[in-house]
C-alpha cells in the first residue's frame, strides 16, 4: 500500500527537504520542515472549491 | 533502461511538449534516449521534425517487429516511435510498452512514454523502478483531480515512483502562487519546482524544434534541465 496520506500534522516533511539534503548532505530523514498550517488554511478558505474539497476530505476522515 | 511515463492529469496540459523537450535535454548528456508516443493524437513526431504527412506509426502494424520500422531519429539523436493514425486499444498500448523492453539498449538509456491523459496510469504494466510523472497546472480543477488521484493511488498496490510536476506555471498569477505554495507544503510527491509558462516552448514547436535548440538560454530550457537533473537523482535513488 502506498503511503500517500496528505500531510496534516504540525511538523511536516516535504520535498524541500530533498533540496536541503542535496545541498548540505546527510540523509533526508535528518531534516524536518515546520510549516505554517494557518497560512494553508487561509488559502483554502479563500477559494470556494478548495474549501469544499477540504471539508469533504475532513468529513470522510472523521467517518473512518 | 530507465522508464519514464509522462501524462497530463487532464487533457491539454502539455505532456507531449514536455516529453520532447525533456528527451532532447537528456540526450545532451550523451545517453541514449528513446521517446514512444502512446497517444492517439500522434503529435510527438511533430516536435522532433517529423513531416506532417507522415501519419503512420506503431499502431498501424500488427507486430512489434513491423513497428520497429517506424522508429526515427531526430537531429539531436533522440530515437522516437510515432503512434500512427490507428486508434490502439489499451491491450495494444500495454503490448507496445512491454515490447519496448526488447529494445537493445544500455542500462544508462532512458525511455520516455508520452501517455494519453484519459488512460489511468495504474492500467499500465508499471514496475518498481519506473517513474511516473503526472503533469498538472496550477488551477482549481487540477487541485480537485490531484486529491481524487491521491485517493485512487492509496487503494492501489503500487511500487512505482509517482510524482506530480507543475507545468505552464504563471508567476504573475496570485491563484497559481497560492495553489503551488499549498501543494508544496501539503501534498505528497509534488516535485519541488515547476516548469514556467514560456512562449519559447510554443515558438519552438511552431519552428519544428525544441526549446534547447531554439532558445538554449531561455527560462523554459532551464526548467527542462532542472526536470532532467531531478529525474536523474530520482532514478538513482
Amino acid at each position: 500500500m502506498n503511503n500517500l496520506a496528505t500531510k496534516s500534522s504540525q511538523i511536516l516533511t516535504s520535498s524541500d527537504i530533498e533540496n536541503l539534503a542535496r545541498r548540505f548532505g546527510g540523509k533526508s530523514d535528518d531534516y524536518i520542515e515546520i510549516m505554517n498550517t494557518q497560512k494553508n488554511q487561509k488559502t483554502i478558505n479563500k477559494y470556494a472549491l478548495l474549501k469544499e474539497i477540504d471539508d469533504a476530505l475532513k468529513t470522510s476522515k472523521e467517518k473512518k | 533502461m530507465q522508464r519514464i511515463f509522462i501524462k497530463g492529469i487532464k487533457g491539454g496540459i502539455g505532456s507531449t511538449s514536455v516529453v520532447a523537450n525533456l528527451a532532447c535535454v537528456l540526450k545532451k548528456s550523451d545517453v541514449d534516449v528513446v521517446a514512444i508516443d502512446l497517444d492517439v493524437k500522434s503529435d510527438l513526431g511533430l516536435h522532433f521534425g517529423l513531416k506532417w504527412t507522415a501519419t503512420k506509426g506503431w499502431s498501424n502494424e500488427s507486430t512489434f517487429d513491423d513497428a520497429l520500422l517506424h522508429f526515427r531519429k531526430d537531429s539531436d539523436g533522440v530515437l522516437f516511435l510515432p503512434h500512427g493514425d490507428n486508434e490502439a486499444t489499451l491491450d495494444e498500448i500495454i503490448a507496445t510498452i512491454n515490447n519496448c523492453k526488447k529494445l537493445d539498449y544500455k542500462e544508462s538509456a532512458w525511455i520516455i512514454f508520452d501517455c494519453p491523459s484519459h488512460i489511468n496510469i495504474s492500467h499500465y504494466p508499471l514496475e518498481e523502478n519506473d517513474i511516473v510523472i503526472e503533469l498538472v497546472t496550477c488551477d482549481a480543477i487540477c487541485h480537485s483531480l490531484i486529491y481524487k488521484r491521491l485517493q485512487t493511488l492509496k487503494s492501489v498496490e503500487s511500487s512505482w515512483k509517482h510524482f506530480f510536476v507543475v507545468n505552464r506555471y504563471n508567476a504573475a498569477s496570485v491563484l497559481e502562487f497560492d495553489l503551488f505554495s499549498l501543494w508544496q507544503s501539503t501534498l505528497p510527491f509534488m516535485a519541488p519546482f515547476f516548469i514556467n509558462s514560456d512562449e519559447v516552448i510554443k515558438e519552438a514547436t511552431a519552428n519544428r524544434n525544441v526549446a534547447l535548440n531554439c532558445a538554449p538560454y531561455s527560462v523554459a530550457n532551464d526548467d527542462f534541465e532542472t526536470l532532467a537533473g531531478w529525474l536523474v537523482s530520482k532514478a538513482a535513488n
